[in-house]
């Protein structure tokens, strides 16, 4: 699937139970006007908690982190309703558009 | 003699500023006479006290504060202690240890050396509102620190009678002061606990505001709201000290995360945060990591591992010429007076702990998601904290909260803190907790049945079910010697929790399998164990919790091979995952079922696990219900949820192939679930 800012609005949830992702939440909501949620981030210590989200230049997956930071994400893969981040410590979170 | 139409009208509140009041009362009846001596109207003094316990077993003391918040709902109350050191090393005129003094409550609200942390005293029970006695019973948890990883273990509930005492010297005028004997879970006194109010203030900090010089001090919103009216809602005296005005770019405009911590290092006019509660906010041009602005101390920014103790905001980010960005578009971001005075709270607030929150526009919404909300931005920020986030300034542990404790990013509810004041439903609601069994092996998991019934006369809210996996339920179990372990559901849930409604008279039940918690097994030895249910849920916005505990006795073990398989079971933490959610992926809880199911005495304890293990496909095996029914058919230990399991489990097979099952299954699934319908229809084809 075409990586553009339309397809990845949504809501995703985690696919991934690695040791590193688990800094992640298990469902995150990118919203159509560049805001996105992380429902129960704060209860689970998650390093997303709600804010500004986009899709760079690079294609790459810019997102608010809890301490304000924006972060950049590759995205690796994006087919089959699954989304594959990696952070900037090469952590692999796996995002599905079902539960 | 006084009649009754001089007597005044009573004022709708009693505002009192003192501890007590002398009120003579008189009786509308003239043959009565006045009563001598007048009754005295006695209050806790809404602020901060200075706390002490003094062990009775001659230990060293403990020294801290207890932070009383009076509010419309009546009170919330929480306390730290910190093992006080009776000697301090001072190094001029020469290295030396010398006697180290209280604190003394003329100063104010103490600050204490942050290695000495001990405990978080979450108060359960306190004075709401007035008492004509001269006392009133304190209770409270104990929660020990644990600072090698940042948790706390609830030690019980410790009760105190305090009595109001004469207020010692060196106390603020009209303080109130309080004294009462220490009486720890089990009964036994553990000396003399003291509280003494010190300040109207429940906490105290500093800020000190550093800037280059292109870059603007946020000193308000443009609109009047300062630093002052910020926190004082929040009973935190903050100084805000404008310092530095003047820094050095070290390359060029925009600052990265390390240099904004390299220029507090060596900037901020003190950095002892044992003596002072001190945070650091550096004003600059621009930001590599961010646009507004980030709390640099904390994940990789925290170069000195010291957390939180600073944040940074950028003046000369432009605000986006568009939509939503309101009145405030296109302007350089340090221009526009609200939105960057909001930012310079807003990092301020996750170095004190706090994480986003976007219930409502309050200072830890984003800025961008308040900008998108409804209303025009910035008139539409809300300035205050929204009310969770006030709580957890004014009563979450103080290692949560002062720079240079807990890093940022763990879990809130890692941490405890007080309750607000909850709804009391028992009476309305009744919980019971019920064991299945009058006594469990060890190492065998414990079922205990819950039971929640609606005694009133309206129908209620409850939550939708009451099961481990809800999350509605947390517990502990307090074991012979007294520790309490707590437990609470091992899933975190996506979706929102749901409620559902009793009606008057009516009942729910559910069943919980314990077997491990938050401190490991639950049941580490033999004897008789309290385990003790909460059922926590929000009922019109309050939060709600009724709770119940019931007896179960643990029997040791019986010969080797049971000893051998209890040792395997209590020590492996992932049976716990193997019983709650199964899965041959799960490959030493799966070697810890099968230990236990090779024992004769926990066999009959397991067997379920096993059975629904088996009975289900995972990944390319196929689900093998005649070995599930096989597994479980020999007096199984089951509860009605795990009988409904099996039953389900069972409905797959053909009716000629139940029959030929062990009718003892038939028995031990009616005995556990009777009067279930889908339990009741596998036993009747089962029985043929």
């Amino acid at each position: 699937m075409k990586i553009t800012t339309d397809n990845l609005v949504g809501t995703w949830y985690k696919g991934t139970d690695s040791s590193c992702a688990s800094y992640y939440p298990d469902k995150v909501i990118l919203g159509a006007g560049g805001i996105y949620q992380a429902p129960r981030g704060p209860e689970t210590g998650s390093i997303w908690h709600g804010g500004d989200w986009e899709l760079d230049a690079n294609l790459m997956l810019v997102i608010q982190a809890s301490n304000d930071a924006m972060l950049h994400y590759r995205i690796v893969a994006f087919a089959d309703e699954k989304l594959t981040l990696e952070d900037e410590f090469d952590c692999r979170i796996i995002y599905k558009n079902k539960p | 003699m006084t009649h009754l139409n001089e007597i005044p009208n009573l004022p709708e509140t009693i505002e009192i500023e003192n501890s007590s009041i002398d009120t003579t009362v008189v009786l509308p009846t003239p043959d009565i006479p006045i009563l001598r001596p007048p009754f005295r109207v006695k209050s806790l003094k809404h602020g901060c006290y200075f706390l002490q316990w003094q062990p009775s077993n001659g230990s060293t003391r403990f020294n801290g504060t207890m932070r009383v918040e009076r509010h419309d709902g009546g009170t919330t109350a929480s306390g730290d202690l910190y093992q006080h050191s009776p000697f301090k090393v001072i190094a001029s005129p020469s290295f030396r240890f010398v006697p180290n003094p209280d604190p003394s409550p003329s100063a104010g609200i103490p600050i204490f050396t942050r290695g000495r942390y001990r405990y978080y005293l979450r108060v359960t029970d306190i004075l709401e509102n007035f008492t004509i006695a001269n006392s009133f019973t304190m209770k409270f948890e104990r929660h020990l620190f644990d600072s090698s990883n940042n948790t706390w273990t609830n030690e019980g509930v410790f009760s105190a009678n305090m009595v109001f005492k004469p207020t010692p010297s060196h106390y603020p005028s009209g303080a109130t002061f309080l004294e009462g004997d220490l009486i720890s879970p089990s009964g036994t006194g553990v000396g003399k606990i003291t509280m003494g109010w010190v300040s109207k203030f429940l906490r105290k900090a500093t800020l000190e505001i550093d800037r280059v010089a292109a870059s603007e001090s946020p000193d308000d919103n443009g609109s009047g709201i300062d630093w002052n009216d910020v926190f004082k809602p929040l009973g935190w005296d903050v100084n805000v000290i404008k310092s530095d005005a003047d820094l050095s770019e070290p390359s060029g405009q925009s600052w990265s995360n390390a240099e904004m911590h390299a220029a507090m290092l060596d900037n901020r006019d003190s950095h002892n945060l044992d003596s002072e509660w001190r945070y650091y906010l550096i004003c600059v041009r621009k930001l590599d990591s961010t646009s507004r602005g980030i709390m640099f101390d904390a994940f990789g920014g925290d170069s000195n591992n010291i957390p939180r103790e600073g944040a940074g905001i950028s003046s000369h980010w432009t605000i986006p010429n568009a939509d939503p960005w309101g009145t405030v578009k296109g302007q350089r971001f340090g221009a526009a007076d609200a939105p960057y005075f909001r930012t310079a709270v807003h990092e301020l607030g996750h170095a004190l702990g706090l994480y986003h929150n976007t219930a409502d526009n309050g200072f830890m919404n984003t800025t961008g998601t308040i900008a998108d909300n409804p209303g025009v931005f910035p008139s539409n920020i809300q300035w205050s904290f929204n009310s969770p986030d006030a709580k957890r300034l004014r009563h979450m542990p103080d290692p949560w909260v002062r720079p240079g404790m807990i890093p940022f990013g763990q879990a809130y509810n890692a941490a405890p803190i007080s309750p607000t004041d909850m709804m009391d439903m028992q009476g309305a609601l009744a919980l019971k907790v019920e064991s299945l069994l009058p006594q469990t092996p060890i190492g065998a998991p414990v079922r205990v049945k819950v039971i929640l019934t609606n005694n009133s006369d309206v129908a209620l809210e409850v939550p939708d079910g009451i099961a481990l996996k809800s999350e509605h339920v947390i517990g502990c179990v307090r074991d012979p010697a007294g520790t309490a372990r707590t437990f609470q559901s091992v899933f975190r849930c996506v979706e929102e929790h749901s409620h559902r409604i009793l009606k008057p008279g009516q009942s729910m039940s559910d069943d919980l399998t314990l077997l491990r918690g938050n401190d490991g097994a639950l049941f580490p030895s033999s004897g008789l164990h309290v385990v003790e249910v909460d059922v926590v849920w929000e009922m019109d916005s309050m939060p709600v919790s009724v709770s119940a505990k019931t007896a179960v006795m643990i029997t040791p073990a019986i010969d080797d091979s049971h000893a051998q398989a209890a040792i395997k079971t209590l020590t492996t933490p992932d049976l716990l995952l193997t019983l709650a959610i199964g899965g041959d992926h799960i490959t030493e809880g799966k070697e810890a079922l099968e230990t236990a199911m090779q024992d004769k005495i926990l066999a009959p304890h397991y067997a379920v696990t096993t059975a629904k293990n088996v009975g289900r496909r995972f990944g390319k095996r196929k689900a093998d219900i005649k070995a599930a029914l096989l597994a479980c058919s020999h007096k199984a230990v089951m509860s009605t949820s795990e009988a409904r399991s099996i039953a389900t489990i069972a409905k797959d097979l053909d009716v000629e192939t139940l029959k030929k099952v062990d009718k003892q299954l038939a028995t031990t699934l009616k005995s556990a679930a009777d009067g279930d319908k889908i339990v009741a229809d596998i036993v009747k084809k089962i029985i043929g």
